[in-house]
């Protein structure tokens, strides 16, 4: 289990600085999808193949699809590519060290909490992953549901306003 | 259970730098993905040290706030284009006035 | 309400409703609102003269019509108290207001302001009705400003001229400097009495301390100083000559220049207790009588003449009132609203004849030519004079001889000398206007005014002949004296007769006077046994200074104007302009260039704004984790 997360974790970071680094967006995307995969283990080592699942469907399979989609339309690949400033750079990699800073010392000094919640690793598995998010989703979340349901709809009208020809 | 948020940490900083960094359009919005997912890593890595499953939960609404922002910004970036003829984030400076 | 209550408050309403009718619809009554505006003052006149028979032959009353302030203990009323005292001041304002309004027709016919001067006349006339009528010091106040805010609109009625808006505005400012110690000592005498009620601040009066009686009247004397135009306040008087010729004849003649006199009269207990005061009313009243008639010698404006001499007798008026004769000082404010009245419509009937003109030395030989204007300003000269049988000569011999009877000598050494004073410069005046070869413009048509402003000066000529006759037998026993010393019975007599000379001896000295004053003028501007000019350069030095008005303009214009003005040219140019203003503006200044900088910020790069997040996400994080 332990060389599972380190493969893992190596394959995210990897990946994740391919994303940012590719010239071309399509590699870039490509690298993000591979990302997404790596995540999706994590989620499996921590009991969660609903979410890993998801995460392929949703992300991998649904968002990556358009983003490809929408760099092939647009055909960004063949444009020049964009320079970026040195003093841009300087900066992005201060504030992202700094913030990293912060979530190291954040999350290595902070206080551990103890475990509060019922679910443990053994109580997950006999009800099943997916049931428990279930019961949550459909009983104690039914509100943010629905929410989400609108949004998505709000989401679906932006989109085909955005796309539209005309303003 | 650190080992996960270090993780996470060094993939959202990551995302954030790319976000600073580059100037395709694309490229920052996948950043930005990228940062979505770091911080549903961090969920779910204190949902299972905690057996809680409200963490399990939100990443699920996370993803489809994600979803819904890539409909709307992949949107704004084919409006853009249509516009501007490019994706160069130099080139979104109507913001003022 | 019976029936005396009912007439009295009708009086005012005539005027009242006159005021509202023209002002607010007076382009519907066109040339209509004059005669309209007569009959209503003419009606008002009538209900005093009632009025006045009914106070004859029973006794004064008191009547409330409405509470007016009812706060904790203090309880005014709009109430009016008709004694004899007012019920003469009434016949004579409304009788006095009926005339000019009847010559005004004739006058400002043609003017385009012919409703609205009808409004404010009527305005005035109200305004004066109620300070006459009123029974508390609130009332009386507020119709003191009222008349006063009237005179100003009135003065200014020309306002297209700059200098009768000045004017108007002088009239208005010197009499703040008057009021402003009227109303302090109204404050003072609420202070020390609780009340505004006349008849119980007269109650009072006995059991005060001398001290605050003698400021209180001060403070009030100061009011009257600056409404009555004595010295040192007297400045607005011969300006307000900017407006209509009427309403000379009428506020600052005859009425409201008066109502200093009349508030002294009212107030004659707590001057009475005041021995200080009485003698300060004494002195400024003497003083200005004797100044004023000084300054009148030499000016060849005629209205202004007339404007210096109502100083004068004004001041003779103060003298009166300033030694307790109380009487006297009404007798001669009667008469003297009657001549006066009449002196200054018969100039508006000589400047209405010569389209305007003023000055005496553009005319000469109207008698031929306007002989009824002619004689009715003798009849007025003569009346001023104190020549016998004329009103003037039994107002002011009874004035002049209280003055002699109680032992003060030198005011009438000062008020005879004033007498022939009065006696020259006015006919100066008759003998340069009406007798003297003619200096008018060939190409000027002068001719006698209409019947409208001829019958209205003819009446008052007959009443200026005849109102003296009240003042038969002379001194505490005539008519007049025996009807109105009735009111004065509570004044303290402080200054007791100490001798009687007898009254023909008096007399005769005053008419004597009036006759050489007369006879000076005669010599030198008909026989011309001495040419006036040769007078001016022999006196050169008071020549000038009688010309010039003793330079209290000036002076003013030195020791108050100039200083006022620099020091409100520091107050605008350095603390409005650079500390105020400077403190805005650079409060706006420093948040607008402040803005100018912040406004780089929103450059509108989606960038900058990225990067501003990320810090901005960088520093909160720091702050959770160095809390």
């Amino acid at each position: 289990m332990e060389a599972l997360f380190y493969i893992f974790a190596f394959i995210a970071i990897f990946s994740a600085l391919m994303v940012i680094s590719m010239k071309n967006p399509l590699t870039s995307a490509l690298y993000l999808v591979l990302c997404f995969f790596a995540l999706a283990g994590f989620y499996v080592l921590l009991d969660m193949q609903f979410l890993a699942v998801m995460q392929i469907l949703v992300y991998a399979g649904a968002i990556m699809v358009l983003v490809v989609l929408v760099i092939m339309l647009l055909n960004i690949s063949r444009l020049n590519a964009v320079k970026t400033d040195f003093h841009q750079k300087i900066i992005g990699i201060v504030i992202a060290v700094v913030l990293f800073a912060e979530i190291v010392i954040y999350t290595v000094g902070g206080k551990t909490k103890k475990p509060t919640g019922i679910f443990t690793h053994a109580v997950i598995n006999k009800i099943g992953n997916t049931q428990v998010i279930g019961q949550f989703l459909f009983t104690k979340y039914t509100l943010s549901f629905e929410i989400a349901s609108i949004l998505l709809f709000v989401a679906i009208i932006g989109a085909y306003l955005f796309a539209k020809k005309k303003l | 259970m650190n080992n996960y948020l270090i993780v996470a940490g060094i993939i959202f900083c990551i995302g954030a730098l790319g976000v600073l960094m580059r100037k395709n359009l694309i490229i920052v919005f996948m950043s930005l993905e990228l940062m979505f997912n770091a911080a549903n890593l961090g969920f779910v890595a204190v949902s299972n040290r905690l057996n809680l499953i409200s963490g399990d939960v939100f990443v699920i609404f996370v993803m489809v706030v994600a979803a819904a922002e890539a409909a709307v910004a992949l949107g704004i970036i084919v409006a853009f284009y249509r516009e501007k003829g490019t994706v160069d984030m130099d080139k979104a400076n109507e913001l003022k006035n | 309400m019976d029936f005396k209550t009912s007439i009295t408050w009708l009086i005012p309403l005539f005027p009242l409703a006159g005021w509202l009718l023209w002002g607010l619809f007076g382009r519907y009554f066109k040339g209509f609102s004059g005669y309209l505006a007569s009959a209503f003052i003419g009606i008002s006149f009538i209900l005093s003269v009632i009025l006045f028979f009914i106070v004859a032959y029973s006794h004064g009353f008191t009547d409330t019509l409405y509470p007016w302030v009812h706060a904790g203990t203090l309880k005014v009323g709009v109430s009016a108290v008709i004694d004899r005292l007012s019920v003469i001041m009434l016949v004579m304002v409304t009788g006095v207001s009926t005339l000019v309004h009847i010559y005004s027709i004739g006058y400002m016919q043609d003017d385009k302001g012919f409703s609205r001067y009808f409004s404010f006349l009527n305005l005035f006339v109200f305004s004066m009705i109620m300070l006459v009528m009123s029974n508390n010091v609130l009332l009386l106040y507020v119709f003191w400003e009222a008349v006063g805010f009237c005179s100003y609109i009135l003065i200014g009625f020309w306002y297209e001229k700059k200098s009768a808006s000045d004017a108007g505005k002088k009239a208005f400012i010197v009499n703040r400097v008057g009021d402003f110690g009227f109303a302090t000592g109204i404050f003072l005498l609420f202070m020390s009495t609780k009340t505004l009620n006349y008849e119980k601040i007269f109650a009072m009066v006995p059991t005060m301390p001398t001290l605050t009686v003698t400021v209180i009247a001060l403070l009030l004397f100061a009011g009257a100083v600056g409404k009555s135009a004595q010295f040192p306040l007297h400045v607005w008087l011969p300006d307000a000559m900017e407006g209509p010729t009427p309403v000379s004849a009428l506020i600052h003649a005859a009425t409201m220049v008066t109502a200093g006199v009349y508030m002294i009269a009212r107030f004659h207990v707590l001057f009475s207790y005041s021995h200080t005061a009485s003698e300060v009313v004494l002195i400024v009243g003497t003083f200005t009588a004797f100044f004023a008639a000084f300054i009148a010698l030499t000016q060849y404006d005629i209205k202004r003449i007339v404007a210096y001499s109502t100083v004068s007798q004004l001041g003779y008026m103060f003298m009166a009132v300033g030694i307790g004769s109380y009487t006297a000082g009404m007798f001669h404010l009667i008469s003297h609203a009657i001549f006066k009245g009449l002196l200054f419509l018969t100039a508006g009937s000589v400047m209405h004849g010569l389209s305007g003109e003023l000055d005496l030395r553009k005319m000469g030989g109207l008698y031929s030519k306007m002989k009824t204007t002619a004689i009715t300003f003798i009849v007025g000269g003569l009346a001023l004079s104190g020549i016998p049988p004329f009103s003037g000569f039994f107002s002011k011999d009874a004035i002049l001889a209280d003055v002699y009877n109680k032992g003060f000598y030198f005011a009438w050494v000062i008020g005879e000398i004033t007498a022939l004073m009065t006696a020259f410069y006015i006919f100066r005046l008759i003998f340069l206007a009406f007798f003297s070869e003619s200096k008018v413009d060939k190409n000027l048509h002068v001719h006698e005014s209409p019947k409208i402003m001829t019958v209205p000066m003819i009446i008052m000529a007959f009443f200026a002949l005849t109102i003296g006759f009240l003042g038969i037998p002379p001194f505490n026993h005539s008519v007049f004296y025996n009807f109105l010393n009735v009111d004065f019975q509570n004044a303290k007599n402080f200054a007791p007769a100490v001798n009687g000379m007898p009254w023909y001896v008096l007399s005769s000295i005053s008419v004597a006077a009036g006759l050489i004053g007369i006879y000076i003028a005669y010599l030198l501007y008909i026989k011309k046994a001495v040419d006036p000019e040769k007078i001016k350069t022999i006196f050169k030095p008071v020549y000038a200074l009688s010309y010039n008005k003793v330079y209290i303009d000036e002076i003013y214009n030195f020791l108050i104007v100039k200083p006022l003005l620099v020091f409100f040219d520091f107050l605008w140019k350095v603390v409005d302009i650079k500390i105020i203003d400077g403190a805005v503006n650079g409060i706006a200044g420093a948040f607008g260039s402040f803005s100018v900088k912040a406004r780089k910020i929103q450059n509108g790069m989606l960038m900058s704004y990225l990067l501003t997040i990320s810090i901005g996400v960088a520093a909160v994080l720091f702050y959770y984790f160095i809390r």
